[in-house]
């Protein structure tokens, strides 16, 4: 039963990244989706684009725009090293007796304390994907909040029923464990993605 | 025939508490929201225009001012999704 609910509930991760992923991602430019220069839209493998900067020019797009300063940030794995191994982030932490990028102390770059998570690799995030994602979450989300994504739930702990039968023809027992949810966006206005290359 | 299991649904919903601890990414982004029935009512503020300053001053005597949100009420109805298992 344990195998199953976390299978059960990896699959739910990659429902709920599928849907956040259906966000436009943001580029260079002064059109719908963009941010002017010095933003790089996510280009952070290139050594003088600054991730930081372009962390605080999508804190204040958002803020300037929808009136919301959003407090969280996800990173695919892979966004993540390009964001930590970037020369403009690890020049911050020079003279620090150990020179290492967490989600913890990096926190402190940006222009709002927002929380920040990693996902741990392409078997959660459902495939090889380099995105960020900053938005705004808030803690204890009701029905009516501006949060970017909710999952309604019948249940806290999701599961409302679990029931067996014997099924003689695979000489089985045989057991469905039920949920309701329902997986929405609520908020995009309050949340931007960037494509990490 | 079928048979409830009381104490299994106790433990899958303790072992999905044990899961969101361990790997939190899912409820980070979209965190449970636990609603009265199948059927309910929520906001979604889509790409419209949410909490923007507005100048609410009036001059004494002049007419009153309006807040406005941009904000959809919508409805929906839960959908069931099941996981099945089965032991040889």
């Amino acid at each position: 039963m344990t195998d199953l609910v976390n299978t059960a509930m990896n699959n739910n991760l990659y429902l709920v990244l599928a849907q956040a992923r259906t966000l436009t991602a943001f580029t260079v430019g002064s059109g719908a989706n963009q941010i002017p220069a010095p933003f790089s839209g996510g280009a952070w493998s290139t050594t003088t684009n600054d991730p930081v900067n372009d962390i605080n020019l999508v804190c204040k797009y958002i803020a300037d725009n929808y009136g919301i300063v959003p407090n969280r940030i996800y990173f695919d794995s892979g966004a993540w090293v390009k964001y930590q191994n970037n020369p403009n982030v690890r020049g911050r932490f020079q003279g620090v007796l150990v020179q290492a990028v967490t989600p913890e102390n990096t926190v402190q770059l940006w222009n709002v304390p927002m929380q920040a998570k990693i996902n741990q690799g392409a078997l959660y995030e459902g495939g090889v994907f380099s995105d960020c994602i900053i938005f705004f979450g808030q803690d204890g989300p009701s029905q009516y909040d501006t949060s970017f994504m909710k999952t309604f739930v019948n249940t806290a702990g999701r599961f409302t029923r679990i029931r067996s039968w014997r099924d003689e023809d695979t000489s089985s027992d045989k057991y469905k464990a039920s949920w309701f949810q329902k997986i929405k966006l609520t908020g995009q206005a309050t949340a931007v993605k960037l494509t990490i290359a | 025939m079928t048979k409830d299991h009381l104490q299994l649904l106790t433990f899958s919903q303790g072992v999905v508490a044990d899961y969101e601890r361990k790997n939190s990414i899912g409820s980070f982004l979209a965190p449970e929201v636990v609603v009265g029935g199948g059927i309910y009512h929520y906001k979604d503020y889509g790409l419209g225009n949410a909490f923007t300053a507005i100048d609410m001053r009036r001059a004494i005597g002049g007419p009153s001012k309006m807040l406005h949100l941009s904000v959809n009420d919508l409805r929906t109805i839960q959908l069931i999704s099941a996981y099945w298992n089965s032991a040889r």
